[in-house]
C-alpha cells in the first residue's frame, strides 16, 4: 500500500515540477488552426460583414440592416425558409427510419450478408452528378422507367411529371436525397446494433419478451445516443443540401423546391446580389445553429427522462 | 528475440519518436508556410519576369472562345497574327466557359477590378459593364475608321449617342427545321402562323421515335428555358416590361404563353430534361426548334445527321419578330494600355479577320450592315449555308426592347418567369395564375439599379 502511495506522490510531484510549457503541441495544432482561421472563420466573418454593406464595382458602402429589411419583405426568402424546414424534417424522418430499418435487416444472419453490406454503401459513394443524371432519366415523364411502370396501373396518368409538378417535385427530391444518404445512417446504426450484448436479448427471451418488446426495451434504448447524434447530422446534412436539388429541379417549379441554399446560390451567382446573398446566408447559419442546439437540448432531455424512467423502474 | 521485441527494437533507431514527430511538425509548418510566403512574396518574381519582357505591352483578352473546341482555333489564329503584326504587344487569353462566364466577370467587377483590357461580352454582360458599372470606353470611332456600319443590334450598347461595344458575332433566334422530317410528314414548307406550327407539331409527333418541336420546359434548365421563352410575347404584341413597369401577366403575354404551353404539350416532350431534348434533336428526331443560329462548325460536329437537313424560317407568328443577341468586345477604362486595346479591338473586326473567323466557325451573321461591300465573298459564303434563309426575313429586336429597364435583371426576371411557367406545363396552375405569380414575385423582389 505504501509503495502505491509513494508512486502516486511521485507522479504528482513530477507533474508539479514539470509544467507543460513545451511549444511542441502547439506546433502540431498550428496547421489546422491556420487552416480553420483562413478558410472557415475568415470567410464567415467576411460574409457577415458583407451582409451589412452594398458593394458595387469595388466601392463598398455601409448600409446597416438594409439587406435584412429587404429580406423581411422578400416572399422568395420566406418561401425558401419554409421549404428548407419542411425538407429538413422530412429528411431526418426518412434517413433515420430507413437507416434503422436497413440496419436491422443487415444485423440478421443470412447467406451473403457481407456482400449485401458492401453494396449497401454504394449510393453514399456515388458522386452527386451521376445520381442526378440517373434520377432525372428515371423520372423523365416521357422516357423514364417509373412512368413505364405507372402506365400499367389503372387510372394513373402515364405522363406523371415528377420533377415539374409542385408536390411531386418535392417528393422526388426527398426520394433522391434519401436514397443517396441512407447508407451512412444504416452503417452507423449497424455498428451500434452490433455493440449490444447478445446476452440481453437471450435474457429477455427467457423472460418471454417477443420481438417487438425486445426492440422497444433493448434495441431502441441502446440506440438512443447514436440516433440523437445521427439526428443532428441529418439536420445539418439536409439543411445544407444544394447540389442534388439545384441540378434536378433548379428550385422549381415556382419556388417549391427552392431551399435556402438554392436561394443563396441564385442570389449570389445567378443574380449577382452578393450582399443580399450574404445576408440570407447569415440568417441560414443562425437558423441551422439554432435548430442544431434545439435538437441537442431536446434529445438530452429525452435521454434524461428515459434514464429516470429506468431508475424508477429499477427502484 | 520475439516479434514484439523486434518491433520494440525498431523504435530504438537513431531517430527517436519525439525527433520524428518534431521533424514532421516542422515539415508540416513549412508546408503551410511555404505557399503563404510564396503568395505574400509573389510580386517579386512576377515583377522580375515582367521586367524581362518589359519591352512588350501585355494585353489581356477575356473571352469564352478558348473553351469552344470547334471555334477556338480561328480566334487564336487572328490574335496570333495580331501579335505578329504588332511585335511590341503580347496578348494573353483569359476567361471561362460560356456557361459560367458572366458570373465570373461580374464577380470580378463587383470585387473592384476586371482583370482584362478587352472583354468579349454576351449582350447581358455588355449592358451590365457599360451601363451598370460604367466601365467601358466608347468604340464607335473604330468602326468608323474601318468604314463599317454597325447593324441595329448595336443600339442596345449606345449611351448618350456613343457606341461602347463592337460586335464580333451575332446569334439570332429563328425557327430551325428538319426538312427531311417535314417532307416525310407531308409538309412542303415550314409553318408561317402559330396555328400551323401547332398543327405541324401535333402531326409530326410520333413518340418515342419522333417529336414535333423542341422547347426547353424544365426549371432545372431555367436559364436556357428563359433564353428561348423570352421571344414569345413578340408574336402577340406583348413585352415583359415596358420601361420600369413589369407587364408579365398582360393579356398579350397570357395569350403568348398559352400558345407556348400548347406547343410543349403537343410536342410530347413536357417535363423532359434539356440533356434528353438535345440528344433527340442532334439525333435528327425532332422536326423543329426555336433557337439561335449558332456556328455551323459546332453544329456539324454536334449533329452530323441533322446538319444536312437543317433549314430555317422566320418565327411563325405575326410581325416575324425575334431577338438578336450580339456578342462583342468592350475596352475597359481601367486598361493601362488603352491604345493597344483599341488596336486589338480594331484588328478583331477588320473585315478580312472577321470574315475569316465567320467562315471558319460558320457564324451565320456578321453584325455590320455594309459588310458585303467590304468583303464581296461574304455574299457567296452566306449562300453556301442552306440553313440561313430564315435570317433574311426575320425582324430582329434587342433584349432591351422586350425587357425595358429590367434588361439589367435579365437572369433574375427570367428565373422567376421560367420557374413559374413550369407549373403551367405540369398542369398544376393555369397560365394566368403562373404569370400572376411571377409578376407578384418580381414586383416584390426585383430592384432596379439606381
Amino acid at each position: 500500500m505504501n509503495a502505491v502511495l509513494d508512486l502516486a506522490r511521485g507522479a504528482v510531484a513530477r507533474r508539479a515540477r514539470k509544467p507543460r510549457t513545451s511549444p511542441f503541441p502547439y506546433a502540431l495544432l498550428a496547421p489546422i488552426v491556420v487552416f480553420e482561421c483562413l478558410f472557415v472563420i475568415y470567410p464567415i466573418v467576411r460574409g457577415i460583414l458583407l451582409s451589412f454593406h452594398e458593394t458595387n464595382f469595388g466601392v463598398t458602402k455601409f448600409v446597416g440592416l438594409a439587406q435584412y429589411r429587404q429580406m423581411l419583405h422578400d416572399p422568395i426568402f420566406w418561401s425558401s425558409v419554409q421549404t428548407t424546414f419542411e425538407f429538413t424534417f422530412a429528411m431526418i424522418a426518412v434517413w433515420l427510419s430507413l437507416g434503422l430499418a436497413v440496419a436491422l435487416l443487415m444485423n440478421w444472419s443470412f447467406a451473403g450478408r457481407g456482400f449485401v453490406r458492401a453494396i449497401l454503401a454504394i449510393p453514399w459513394a456515388v458522386p452527386d452528378i451521376p445520381v442526378v443524371l440517373t434520377f432525372t432519366i428515371m423520372l423523365d415523364p416521357n422516357f423514364g422507367i417509373l412512368n413505364r411502370f405507372a402506365a400499367f396501373i389503372p387510372g394513373v396518368h402515364h405522363q406523371i411529371q415528377w420533377l415539374s409538378a409542385p408536390n411531386l417535385a418535392f417528393i422526388a427530391i426527398i426520394i433522391m436525397v434519401g436514397w443517396k444518404g441512407f447508407p451512412f445512417f444504416s452503417l452507423i446504426l449497424l455498428s451500434s446494433l452490433q455493440s449490444i450484448p447478445d446476452e440481453l436479448y437471450e435474457a429477455a427471451k427467457v423472460d418471454g419478451a417477443g420481438p417487438v418488446r425486445r426492440f422497444r426495451s433493448i434495441t431502441l434504448p441502446a440506440l438512443y445516443p447514436t440516433l440523437g447524434l445521427l439526428g443532428v447530422l441529418a439536420f445539418i446534412f439536409s439543411f445544407q443540401q444544394f447540389s442534388l436539388i439545384y441540378l434536378s429541379t433548379g428550385g422549381g417549379p415556382g419556388t417549391d423546391t427552392s431551399t435556402l441554399a438554392v436561394t443563396i446560390y441564385n442570389q449570389a451567382f445567378e443574380f449577382f446580389n452578393y450582399n443580399y446573398a450574404s445576408a440570407v446566408a447569415v440568417v441560414g447559419l443562425l437558423l441551422a445553429a439554432a435548430g442544431t442546439v434545439l435538437y441537442i437540448v431536446l434529445q438530452r432531455r429525452v435521454a434524461r427522462a428515459r434514464r429516470l424512467e429506468g431508475v424508477n423502474a429499477a427502484l | 528475440m520475439d516479434s514484439l521485441s523486434k518491433r520494440a527494437g525498431s523504435f530504438e533507431s537513431p531517430i527517436s519518436r519525439r525527433t520524428l514527430l518534431q521533424g514532421g511538425a516542422a515539415a508540416a509548418a513549412a508546408g503551410i508556410a511555404a505557399p503563404l510566403l510564396a503568395a505574400c512574396g509573389s510580386s517579386s518574381p512576377n515583377k522580375a519576369s515582367a521586367g524581362k519582357s518589359s519591352k512588350k505591352t501585355q494585353l489581356t483578352l477575356m473571352s469564352w472562345e478558348m473553351f469552344e473546341p470547334a471555334e477556338t482555333a480561328a480566334w487564336h489564329k487572328v490574335v496570333d497574327e495580331f501579335m505578329v503584326a504588332n511585335p511590341s504587344i503580347e496578348v494573353k487569353w483569359t476567361g471561362w466557359p460560356f456557361a459560367n462566364y458572366d458570373q465570373n466577370v461580374i464577380a470580378q467587377a463587383q470585387a473592384g477590378h476586371v482583370n482584362a483590357d478587352v472583354v468579349m461580352c454576351p449582350p447581358e454582360l455588355g449592358s451590365t459593364l457599360i451601363m451598370d458599372y460604367n466601365l467601358c470606353e466608347p468604340l464607335g470611332q473604330i468602326a468608323d475608321s474601318l468604314g463599317l456600319t454597325p447593324n441595329a443590334a448595336h443600339n442596345q450598347f449606345v449611351v448618350d449617342g456613343k457606341l461602347y461595344l463592337l460586335g464580333v458575332l451575332e446569334v439570332a433566334f429563328l425557327l430551325a427545321y428538319d426538312q427531311r422530317i417535314l417532307k416525310a410528314g407531308g409538309f412542303s414548307a415550314p409553318p408561317t402562323t402559330p396555328e400551323e406550327w401547332l398543327t405541324m407539331t401535333e402531326k409530326l409527333t410520333h413518340a418515342p421515335k419522333q417529336y414535333g418541336t423542341l422547347l426547353i420546359n424544365t426549371a432545372s434548365a431555367a436559364a436556357d428555358m428563359w433564353n428561348q421563352l423570352q421571344n414569345w410575347p413578340l408574336g402577340f404584341g406583348g413585352v415583359w416590361a415596358d420601361g420600369k413597369n413589369l407587364t408579365i401577366d398582360s393579356p398579350a403575354n397570357v395569350k403568348a404563353i398559352q400558345f407556348w404551353v400548347d406547343l410543349v404539350k403537343a410536342s410530347g416532350l413536357a417535363g423532359t430534361s434539356e440533356a434528353a431534348l438535345d440528344k433527340l434533336y442532334y439525333g435528327d428526331q425532332i422536326a423543329s426548334q426555336f433557337t439561335v443560329g449558332f456556328g455551323s462548325a459546332a453544329l456539324k460536329q454536334l449533329a452530323p445527321k441533322l446538319y444536312p437537313n437543317l433549314r430555317s424560317a422566320p418565327p411563325p407568328w405575326p410581325g416575324k419578330k425575334a431577338i438578336a443577341r450580339l456578342h462583342g468586345n468592350v475596352v475597359l477604362k481601367t486598361s493601362a494600355h488603352l491604345d493597344a486595346a483599341y488596336e486589338l479591338t480594331k484588328w478583331m473586326i477588320e473585315p478580312k479577320n472577321l470574315y475569316y473567323v465567320t467562315r471558319q466557325n460558320g457564324y451565320p451573321l456578321i453584325p455590320y450592315s455594309n459588310f458585303a461591300d467590304k468583303v464581296p465573298a461574304y455574299t457567296a459564303f452566306e449562300k453556301s449555308l442552306p440553313w440561313l434563309e430564315g435570317f433574311n426575313e426575320t425582324n430582329y429586336v434587342g433584349e432591351a426592347d422586350i425587357l425595358g429597364d429590367y434588361v439589367f435583371a435579365y437572369a433574375q426576371l427570367g428565373n422567376l418567369i421560367a420557374t413559374n411557367i413550369e407549373k403551367a406545363v405540369s398542369g398544376s396552375s393555369t397560365v394566368l395564375e403562373a404569370l400572376q405569380s411571377a409578376q407578384s414575385l418580381a414586383q416584390q423582389s426585383l430592384h432596379l439599379p439606381t
